[in-house]
C-alpha cells in the first residue's frame, strides 16, 4: 500500500511527460500540415494577390485573399474550441502559414526566379488572426466572434498592409506616362507568362461609392468573411465531433 | 512507396542539378496556329554579348496573319509585347509598337504590319534564350524567333533606380524592403507571444480536453476554464494590435499623402491600311510530301512595279527558308531556325508588268524538328507564310499567303 502511495507522484511526473509529449507532437503536426494545406489551397486560388505588388489593388485584393485564407482557420477553431477551449487555432495556422510563405517567396521566387524580394513579398495576415482568436475568447460565442472577429478580419487587411504598400503606390513619371513604382516594377521585371492583362485588379468603373473603392470593398470582404467564417466553423464543429474519432 | 521515393529522388536530383530550361514552348503549340497568328521578320537581337548592366535591344516587325483561326481569339482583343526568357534576367526599360509606348496592353487589327521594339537591360549573368512575345488575351503568347544572349558580370553590379513624381529616389532590387521587414518581424513577435502564453501551460491539450469533457458531462460550464487572466491577457492583445495597425496606417498616410492606385489603361493604336503591295500572288496546289520533307506550291504572280522582282525567302512558323540563288544567310547559333539552302524555286523572275507562275519547294529538317509537320494531324490543313520579293534595285516586297496544304504520304 505504501509503495503505490510512493509510486503515485512519479506516475503523475510521467503522466504530465506524456501529455507534454502529446502536446508537441500533436500540435506541431496539425498546425503545420493544416498550415501546409492552407498554402496549397491558397496557392492555387489566390496566390497572384498574395505576392505579386502589382496586383496588390483596391478592389481585389483585399477581398479575394481573406475571404479564402479564413477557412481552415475558422474550421481548426471549432475544433479546438469545442474540444480544448483554446482560442488559438487562426494565430497558430496564419504564423505557420506566413512563415512557409516567407520560406517559398525567398527560396522559390528570389533565389530561384530571380525576383527582387520587394516584387514578391507577402501579405500580412497575422494581426488579424490575433484579433479573431482574442474575440473567441472574449466573446466565449462563435455566432458573436463571426460578427466581430471575422468582420474584423476582412476590413483590416488594407490598413495592416498599408504602411508596406504605400510607398509603392507613389506615383512616377516614366517616359510621360504615370505609373506607380508596383506599376513599375512589374513592367520592368520581367514575367514571360504573365503578361500585364493578366492582372485581375481594379479597373474604371461606374460602380464606386462616391468614389471609395477600398472602405467600400472592406464592408465587403467583412461580411463575406463573416459568412464563410460561420460555414466553415460549422464544417469543423461537426468533423470534431468523438463520432469520427471512435470511427477510425 | 518504392515509386515515390524514386519520384522524389528524381525531384531532389533535378532541383541540386539545376537543369537549364531550353525552349519556352514555342513547338508545343499546334503547326498551324503558329503560321497563322504572328509572323515575325526582320527581328534584330543585339548584341549578343552584354555586362550585366549594359543595353540589349530586340526590334523588327510583325505580320498579323490575316489568315488568323477564327475559333482562335485574336489581336483585336487584347495583347501586350513582351520578352520570352527564363525569368527577369533583363529588367525592360521601354517597349513600343509603331512607336506607340507599350507599357501597358492594346489591340491590333488582323493583317497588318507593325514595327516592335524592345530595350532591355541585362541583370543577371548566365546564358539566356531571348525572344520577343506577343502575348494575345485568351490565346496564349505568339513567341518570335529568338536567339542565345551571354551575359556576363556580376549581378551585384546591377542597379535600377528611379525617381517618384515627388523627388524620391527608389531602388526598385531593394525598394521598402527595410519596413516590409521591420512589420513583418513585428506581427510575427505578436502571434509568436500569443502562442507562447497559451504554450506556457504545460501539458496543455488533454488536461484541458479532460476539464472541457466532464464540464459537458457534468452539466457545468466549459467556458470556466477561460481565466480572468486570460481575458485580461486577449483584451490587451486586441488593444496593442489595434493600436499598432492604427499607428501603421497613420504612419503610412503622414509619409505618402498622395498615392494613385495601379495603371490598367488600354493604349488604344492608329488604325492601320493594309500592307499594299506592286505584287500580287495566289497560291494553289500546295502540298507537303511527308518521305522527303519536301513543301512545294505553284504561286501566280502579277507585277505591276517597274522593276523585277525575286523570291528570296519564305517564312513560316519562324523558320526562314532562304533561296541562296538570291542571298546567303547563315544561322546565328543552333538555335536561330534559317534553312540556308532550304528554298528553290523554278521559273524564278517576274519581270515589271508581266504575270507569271512559278513553282516553290521548300525543303528542310527543320519542317519536322520544329514539328510543322505535325499539321497533318490538325483538324484543319491550312498554312500561311510570308513571301519575301526582292528587286535589284534594293526594293522588296512582303507578302502573305495562305490557303488549303494536301499531304502526299508515300
Amino acid at each position: 500500500m505504501s509503495d503505490q502511495v510512493d509510486a503515485q507522484p512519479k506516475i503523475n511526473t510521467l503522466a504530465k511527460r506524456l501529455e507534454t509529449r502529446v502536446d508537441i507532437f500533436l500540435i506541431t503536426a496539425i498546425v503545420f500540415a493544416i498550415a501546409g494545406a492552407t498554402t496549397f489551397v491558397m496557392a492555387v486560388t489566390m496566390g497572384d494577390w498574395e505576392y505579386w505588388v502589382d496586383w496588390k489593388d483596391r478592389r481585389f485584393w483585399p477581398l479575394f485573399p481573406v475571404v479564402l485564407l479564413i477557412i481552415f482557420p475558422a474550421g481548426i477553431s471549432a475544433a479546438l474550441w469545442t474540444r480544448f477551449r483554446l482560442p488559438i487555432a487562426c494565430t497558430a495556422i496564419v504564423l505557420a502559414y506566413s512563415l512557409m510563405r516567407w520560406v517559398s517567396t525567398y527560396l522559390n521566387f528570389h533565389v530561384f526566379g530571380g525576383f527582387p524580394i520587394s516584387f514578391v513579398w507577402p501579405s500580412v495576415f497575422i494581426p488579424m488572426a490575433i484579433i479573431l482568436d482574442c474575440a473567441l475568447l472574449l466573446t466565449r460565442s462563435a455566432f458573436v466572434t463571426g460578427l466581430t472577429g471575422a468582420f474584423l478580419w476582412g476590413i483590416l487587411i488594407y490598413p495592416v498592409n498599408w504602411p508596406m504598400l504605400a510607398a509603392f503606390h507613389e506615383p512616377i513619371n516614366y517616359q510621360g506616362e504615370m505609373l506607380t513604382a508596383a506599376d513599375l516594377i512589374g513592367y520592368e521585371y520581367i514575367r514571360t507568362g504573365l503578361p500585364e492583362y493578366v492582372r485581375i485588379v481594379e479597373r474604371s468603373v461606374l460602380r464606386t461609392f462616391g468614389g471609395a473603392v477600398t472602405p467600400l470593398t472592406a464592408v465587403f470582404a467583412g461580411f463575406l468573411s463573416t459568412l464563410t467564417f460561420y460555414l466553415f466553423w460549422l464544417i469543423g464543429h461537426y468533423l470534431a465531433k468523438p463520432t469520427w474519432i471512435k470511427k477510425i | 512507396m518504392r515509386l515515390l521515393a524514386h519520384l522524389l529522388f528524381m525531384l531532389i536530383v533535378a532541383n541540386v542539378i539545376g537543369v537549364p530550361a531550353f525552349a519556352h514552348g514555342e513547338r508545343a503549340q499546334q503547326a498551324n496556329v503558329r503560321m497563322r497568328t504572328i509572323n515575325w521578320y526582320d527581328v534584330n537581337i543585339s548584341p549578343a554579348r552584354v555586362e550585366v548592366g549594359e543595353i540589349m535591344t530586340i526590334t523588327g516587325r510583325m505580320r498579323t496573319s490575316k489568315f488568323w483561326p477564327d475559333h482562335l481569339p485574336s489581336v483585336i482583343g487584347r495583347v501586350f509585347l513582351n520578352v520570352g526568357t527564363s525569368g527577369p534576367n533583363f529588367v525592360r526599360l521601354a517597349s513600343h509598337i509603331d512607336e506607340v509606348s507599350m507599357i501597358q496592353s492594346t489591340s491590333l487589327e488582323v493583317g497588318r504590319d507593325y514595327e516592335f521594339g524592345l530595350t532591355l537591360k541585362a541583370r543577371r549573368p548566365g546564358r539566356f534564350h531571348v525572344h520577343p512575345v506577343l502575348s494575345v488575351l485568351d490565346a496564349g503568347a505568339m513567341v518570335g524567333p529568338g536567339i542565345w544572349v551571354e551575359v556576363n558580370g556580376d549581378e551585384a553590379d546591377f542597379e535600377n533606380t528611379v525617381e517618384t513624381m515627388f523627388g524620391n529616389t527608389v531602388h526598385l532590387e531593394t525598394f521598402n524592403l527595410p519596413i516590409i521587414y521591420s512589420w513583418h518581424t513585428l506581427w510575427f513577435v505578436m502571434g509568436a507571444a500569443w502562442l507562447a502564453y497559451w504554450f506556457r501551460q504545460r501539458p496543455l491539450l488533454i488536461p484541458r480536453m479532460r476539464a472541457v469533457r466532464d464540464a459537458q458531462q457534468t452539466g457545468g460550464e466549459a467556458d470556466d476554464i477561460i481565466t480572468a487572466r486570460d481575458r485580461k491577457v486577449a483584451i490587451g492583445f486586441v488593444i496593442v494590435t489595434l493600436l499598432l495597425v492604427l499607428a501603421g496606417y497613420q504612419w503610412a498616410q503622414w509619409k505618402y499623402p498622395i498615392t494613385t492606385p495601379l495603371r490598367t489603361s488600354k493604349v488604344e493604336m492608329p488604325k492601320k491600311t493594309p500592307p499594299q503591295s506592286v505584287l500580287q500572288v495566289a497560291m494553289s496546289n500546295a502540298t507537303y510530301r511527308i518521305p522527303g520533307r519536301s513543301f512545294e506550291m505553284d504561286l501566280e504572280i502579277t507585277n505591276n512595279g517597274t522593276s523585277a522582282y525575286y523570291l528570296g525567302e519564305f517564312l513560316l512558323a519562324n523558320i526562314r527558308f532562304i533561296n541562296p540563288s538570291q542571298k546567303v544567310l547563315a544561322p546565328q547559333d543552333s538555335h536561330d531556325l534559317i534553312a540556308s539552302n532550304g528554298l528553290r524555286v523554278e521559273n524564278d523572275g517576274i519581270l515589271p508588268g508581266t504575270t507569271k507562275s512559278i513553282k516553290v519547294f521548300a525543303e528542310d529538317a527543320l519542317w519536322e524538328t520544329q514539328r510543322l509537320t505535325e499539321m497533318l494531324n490538325d483538324p484543319d490543313s491550312v498554312i500561311a507564310g510570308l513571301l519575301f520579293f526582292e528587286a535589284a534595285d534594293g526594293a522588296r516586297e512582303v507578302i502573305e499567303i495562305g490557303g488549303n496544304i494536301l499531304p502526299v504520304f508515300q
